[in-house]
């Protein structure tokens, strides 16, 4: 009894933060997205309407809605294939040297600021980039290519450079679950590399691949920097959406808009934790 | 189906370090051969060689007299049980034992037959539903048993199989290993640093250390003449000592250890050895007044026998194993006594 109220004591602050810091400041969100604004005043009144949520409906927001969650989706099956043969080089191919120096590889870059990530690709994907320079030079095209940036290419490749490491770091805890000796006994018993990996390696993998497309989808979902410093003219991702909103002080059709997100976000990882058992990836640490 | 394993000239070196020194080895079709050595004598580098799962610097690998030392370990016809098991744990009993066979491609219901029948061969039916997990220690051997006698393997390597169980498992696999062995035919090689499991299972054994097979025979050639010290002390021959004089007398030789002098015969030996190993359990207190003179330098009680260390009269150290029933009450540290060698208690070793 006794370690029991003491486990308790010591993690109470633990449990306080979470509830004051989180749930806390959801919940008020979730409440204000059923009161009203009204435009002429800008006044918010309590309420119990689903007027903002209709207004989603309006002024082709459900588009951007839909359209985030493309982009996001791409950039984390992007990352994902990015990351997986890095993170199955890191595991078992480098020596604890050269692992240090790819994973480090992959982390430096956020030592910079983020805005200054993305307008980094300003320099490489513009007209007078890096890679229209070459091109030309090469003689590969007259013209430098306009699509490269301001453009959709240009927001998922930001998307990818700016959140592959967050796919990175899950899958490398969940490699630990394959033991070197699993890919002997694959071979051992007949199985090609091919067969190995789809057999073994990514069926043990499962919790960590979809946590690592978690990390990263809910992070692009989120973000609005790649897509204003590489997205084309009328570009727009929710929280660009969300802030537009707030500059008028409509906060409930803001707060619904979040809610949309918040509510498509946990039914993700519920249906996720069932299909790929997210929970084990944090077995080894029971 | 068993097959004849030829190692010719095989080496093996990491960087500057040289973890198997030039080494050939025919182990025979249908054997049962063991790699005895401590850690680091290169036993388990030899059957990862065997495996395929590590290539040999020098030399080369031949099953059957067919040269197979570039084929891959998935295209070897030899199965492995590992050190640790490998195990798949995302996969029931039967999947981890019908795994082999659906990368071979064989047809669900066959396979299903074939999953069966190795579960029963191993003592597991009706276990093929299990997760990994549930399962003991025990049983988890057997499953890796049967994953890989379900391949009908040519050749079964074990990979010091039995390290972390307990030694009542211990003893039921070993007799599983040894019943198996007859039923299946297979060569069989094990890797291990238990010499019991070595003596009582093997055919033949090789006793390796620092990456060299320092003797290669059968398990009482190996007890009754070992090579050099080395060997005796690994097989559990631990007084060893140099006697007076060794003399070749016609199909003996006359050995004198402390005054006293005892006929050994030869065991097909033609040099004089240097040194005799003195085998503990054939040590006994004298009844009468002969014998050689010794005090003792400790006593242990061992359970059904007592360990006894003696100081012989020229100063050489050698154990004894009392039976606790014939041992004298009241000896003590200190004390003289004359102690008899028994018939095949002086072992010649060649070197």
């Amino acid at each position: 009894m006794f370690h029991i109220r003491r486990g308790l004591a010591l993690a109470s602050p633990g449990f306080l933060s979470i509830l004051v810091l989180g749930f806390i400041p959801l919940s008020v969100i979730v409440v204000w997205s059923f009161w009203t604004w009204d435009p002429s005043s800008y006044w918010i009144k309590p309420d119990l309407s689903l007027d903002a949520y209709a207004a989603i409906g309006d002024a082709g927001r459900w588009k951007v809605l839909v359209w985030s969650f493309g982009k996001a989706l791409l950039a984390s099956f992007i990352c994902l294939l990015f990351a997986y043969p890095a993170a199955l080089a890191i595991h078992f191919v480098a020596g604890p040297k050269w692992a240090f120096v790819l994973m480090a590889a992959f982390t430096v870059p956020f030592f910079t600021s983020y805005l200054i990530r993305a307008f980094s690709w300003r320099l490489v994907l513009g007209r007078t980039g890096l890679i229209n320079t070459w091109l030309i030079n090469l003689g590969i095209v007259d013209e430098p290519l306009d699509w490269l940036l301001f453009s959709d290419f240009a927001v998922i490749l930001g998307l990818v450079a700016s959140y592959l490491p967050f796919a990175m770091f899950p899958l490398l805890l969940v490699l630990r679950r394959v033991e070197p000796s699993f890919l002997a006994a694959s071979q051992d018993l007949g199985a090609g590399f091919m067969r190995t990996l789809f057999s073994v390696i990514l069926p043990l993998t499962k919790p960590g691949i979809f946590a690592g497309f978690l990390f990263v989808f809910v992070s692009a979902v989120g973000s609005s920097t790649e897509v204003q410093m590489l997205g084309g003219a009328g570009a727009s991702m929710i929280s660009i959406m969300i802030n537009d909103v707030m500059r008028v002080v409509n906060f409930p059709l803001a707060f619904a808009i979040s809610s949309v997100v918040l509510v498509a976000l946990f039914s993700l990882v519920i249906v996720g934790n069932a299909v790929f058992g997210l929970t084990k990836l944090f077995e080894d640490f029971k | 189906m068993a097959i004849t394993i030829g190692l010719q000239g095989v080496s093996r070196r990491y960087g500057s370090v040289t973890a198997l020194h030039e080494l050939d080895l025919e182990i025979k079709a249908g054997e049962f051969f063991t790699l005895l050595g401590s850690s680091g004598s290169g036993k388990s580098t030899t059957l990862k060689i065997i495996g395929g799962f590590e290539q040999p610097s020098t030399g080369s690998v031949f099953f059957d007299g067919q040269d197979v030392t570039r084929t891959p370990a998935n295209r070897r016809p030899c199965n492995t049980v590992f050190q640790n098991l490998a195990l798949f744990p995302h996969m029931t009993v039967a999947e981890n034992v019908g795994y082999g066979l659906r990368v071979q491609g064989e047809a669900k219901p066959r396979r299903i037959e074939r999953v069966n029948d190795a579960l029963s061969l191993v003592n597991l039916d009706g276990y093929g539903d299990r997760g990994i997990a549930m399962l003991s220690g025990g049983q988890q051997q057997r499953v890796a048993l049967a994953r890989a006698l379900v391949m009908e393997p040519g050749i079964l390597l074990l990979d010091e199989p039995l390290t972390g169980l307990d030694e009542g498992l211990r003893q039921q696999m070993r007799d599983e290993f040894g019943r198996l062995h007859e039923k299946t035919g297979a060569t069989f090689v094990l890797v291990t640093h238990n010499q019991d499991e070595a003596l009582t299972l093997s055919d033949r054994m090789a006793i390796m250390h620092d990456g060299k097979i320092e003797q290669v025979g059968a398990p009482e050639d190996i007890l009754n003449t070992p090579n050099n010290e080395f060997v005796a002390r690994f097989v559990g021959l631990e007084s060893i000592l140099v006697p007076e004089s060794i003399k070749a007398d016609g199909k003996n030789f006359a050995v004198s250890i402390a005054g006293q002098t005892y006929a050994v015969p030869r065991g097909g030996l033609e040099r004089t050895p240097q040194k005799v190993a003195i085998r503990s359990d054939r040590v006994r207190f004298s009844e009468t007044a002969t014998g050689v003179s010794a005090t003792i330098s400790y006593r242990h009680f061992r359970g059904r026998h007592h360990e006894v260390g003696l100081r012989l009269a020229d100063g050489a150290e050698i154990t004894a194993e009392i039976p606790t029933e014939s041992m004298p009450d009241g000896l003590g540290i200190g004390d003289e006594v004359k102690v008899d060698l028994q018939a095949g208690a002086i072992i010649l070793m060649k070197n």
